[in-house]
């Protein structure tokens, strides 16, 4: 959502390359693939430890061990140290990144899916349809995403389910705006002309031309947005209106060690380290796939 | 001529509208193509071709285009009168359009045998693999070398002459009556410019379809049209069979572009570079547009347009001094 309303969206469309050659480019170029690297690489991580969380907890993440409470990092039995309740902080986290990896991915699979339909159908129709779809998401746009996420968030009550939901349709206005921008790029593509006087219908053409054609941006500026995800919903979720306890969640365990920060400073900042993690190697992701995506970019 | 009536156009008038007034990019003009006749349209840049292959498919942007007079009468109904649905269907089923540069009228992320298919699918009503063996046996025809490798891959993975094959392939593909070929062999390099239009030629020689060349380039319309039609701001000039045009040009503005392009007839002598510029699409003047940049212009040019008018027996010229335009060359 970083991404101010007049920017262009690089689309795979031609065009006459950029006036900077040499080091530069080539530096830039290097510069994305790796970013690509480092961001699948944090991100595959995540997503194994959440699929092997049950084997590598050394405990259930909701078992309270009465005696051992707030132990630091290194206590023997406990790799990274207890909670106020004393459970265990290595098996929290584990299975903590399932509810980040979920709040991360399904809002944004959905509104990216419904964004990819209202705005190609937006986009390529033209006239009223495109005028009630896309001024429709401006007024929704208007309002600062994170205020919007708790509000929908606090409206349909606390719970994982609700805070994709709220997610979803704060997702929607970006997603719905910024295929409409590849699309209109691409309505104009001489190739689009062609599948027309090729006798093709309008459905056709936004079926298999201009869907396949805007799904690669698209994607690229969906996972640049699955950073931002993340820290919006452990931020719901740290002030109570996202996952309820005792599930564990990163945005959750930062409120539970809320009370003892100068005591026990790891119970907050280990899942905040955690956070940070993540959201940074989406962010290195979508950054990279979108530079690749940059025709302006290409060597 | 011999030729029974395909297409006629009668004052199409496509006109642009933009913040600087409107620009009339056809601006009038009447032809008519005979069924499996071979046409060149010549022109130079902005003289209107593109827009008249585009509006006969009504395919014209709107806006800033708007087709705002004329009837273009084909197989006997105006296509300007039909509904989206009706103008659909003859897309691509009767009318074809190859393009300029072919490589972009691909798409990108769609392998070019499905290209094809769905063109084929489309109007014939087969199924995918049907329309893929039709696919591979158009290539073939088309002296394409290994089609299945080719129908698999993706449009940058060829070269600019596959390209315009496979677009040919797709605009011949449902049989139709006419195709329109707008600069196709424009941005191709010479020898590959040859064999598309030999290819083309052939090929629509054996189905007896029609073919609207437009071009800048007086070779290929010798090479490929039995009838020429040059186009000078927004009308036709001059119209009649392709030898008698390089023959005895009978427009001054058709002189000037046969004098300022390499020929073999006219080896030693020196090439003419037409003086001034073409009027703007904005402005047009009440008589010639041509008057500026005229060498035999006399007054009376400027109090009206010459009408396209049969100056000999199978030749119009928009000129009121046709004789005197070029004389034999």
């Amino acid at each position: 959502m970083d991404r101010t309303d007049n920017e262009p969206i690089p689309v795979a469309a031609p065009t006459g390359g950029s006036q900077e050659g040499g080091w530069p480019r080539v530096l830039s170029g290097v510069r994305s693939h790796q970013g690509i690297a480092v961001g699948a690489a944090i991100v595959m991580a995540v997503v194994l430890v959440a699929l092997l969380a049950p084997f590598i907890s050394p405990y259930d993440p909701n078992e309270i061990h009465p005696i051992d409470r707030l132990k630091g990092i290194g206590t023997p039995g406990y790799l990274l140290g207890t909670d106020i309740q004393g459970r265990d902080m290595l098996s929290r986290l584990a299975w903590g990144s399932r509810t980040s990896l979920a709040i991360a991915v399904v809002p944004l699979a959905i509104a990216g899916l419904i964004g990819l339909l209202l705005g190609s159908f937006g986009a390529y129709g033209g006239g009223v349809s495109e005028t009630l779809i896309m001024r429709g998401m401006d007024v929704v746009f208007g309002l600062p995403p994170i205020l919007l996420a708790i509000a929908v968030a606090a409206t349909l009550g606390p719970g994982l389910f609700n805070l994709l939901v709220s997610l979803t349709i704060v997702l929607i206005p970006p997603m719905t705006r910024v295929t409409a921008q590849v699309v209109a790029i691409l309505r104009e593509q001489t190739f689009v002309e062609a599948a027309r006087a090729s006798g093709a219908r309008d459905l056709q053409i936004i079926f298999h031309h201009i869907l396949p054609n805007s799904v690669a941006p698209v994607l690229a500026y969906a996972t640049s947005l699955a950073g931002s995800m993340v820290v919006f919903g452990a931020g719901i979720s740290f002030i109570g209106l996202g996952i309820q306890p005792p599930r564990a969640d990163w945005g959750r365990m930062i409120n539970d060690g809320r009370e003892v920060l100068d005591l026990m400073p790891h119970v907050s900042t280990l899942p905040g380290i955690a956070i940070v993690v993540l959201a940074a190697g989406f962010n290195f992701l979508g950054d990279g796939l979108r530079d690749l995506l940059d025709p302006r970019m290409k060597v | 001529m011999e030729h029974a009536e395909l297409l006629r156009v009668e004052g199409l008038k496509t006109w642009f509208h933009s913040r600087h007034g409107v620009a009339k990019a056809v601006d009038g003009i009447d032809f008519s193509i005979g069924e499996g006749e071979h046409v060149g349209l010549v022109g130079e840049s902005g003289s209107g071709k593109s827009v008249t292959a585009l509006s006969i498919l009504r395919l014209v942007r709107d806006p800033p285009g708007r087709i705002v007079d004329g009837r273009i009468l084909f197989e006997g109904r105006d296509l300007l009168s039909l509904s989206d649905e009706q103008m659909r269907r003859i897309r691509g089923r009767r009318i074809s359009m190859v393009f300029q540069d072919p490589a972009s009228h691909l798409d990108p992320v769609m392998k070019v045998g499905d290209w094809i298919a769905e063109a084929v699918a489309l109007h014939k009503g087969t199924n995918r693999k049907e329309a893929i063996a039709e696919a591979v046996r158009l290539l073939q025809v088309l002296k394409v070398p290994s089609p299945r490798d080719v129908l698999h891959a993706y449009p940058f993975q060829l070269s600019g002459g596959m390209c315009q094959r496979i677009l040919i392939a797709t605009a011949i593909a449902t049989e139709p009556v006419l195709i329109i070929a707008d600069e196709a062999t424009s941005a191709l390099d010479v020898t590959v410019q040859a064999s598309i239009l030999r290819t083309l030629g052939e090929l629509t020689e054996n189905i007896g379809t029609a073919v609207l060349l437009t071009t800048h380039n007086m070779r290929v319309v010798r090479k490929a049209c039995s009838r020429v039609m040059v186009m000078y701001a927004g009308r036709v000039v001059e119209d009649c069979r392709t030898e008698h045009l390089f023959e005895r040009p009978m427009h001054p503005y058709t002189v000037g572009l046969l004098n300022a392009v390499p020929s073999l007839d006219r080896v030693g002598r020196p090439l003419i570079p037409m003086l001034g510029e073409p009027p703007l699409p904005t402005a047009t003047p009440p008589g010639c547009a041509f008057f500026a940049r005229c060498p035999i212009r006399r007054p009376i040019c400027q109090e009206k347009r010459p009408p396209l008018l049969e100056v000999a027996p199978g030749r119009s010229s928009a000129c009121l001094f046709p004789e005197e335009a070029g004389g034999a060359r």
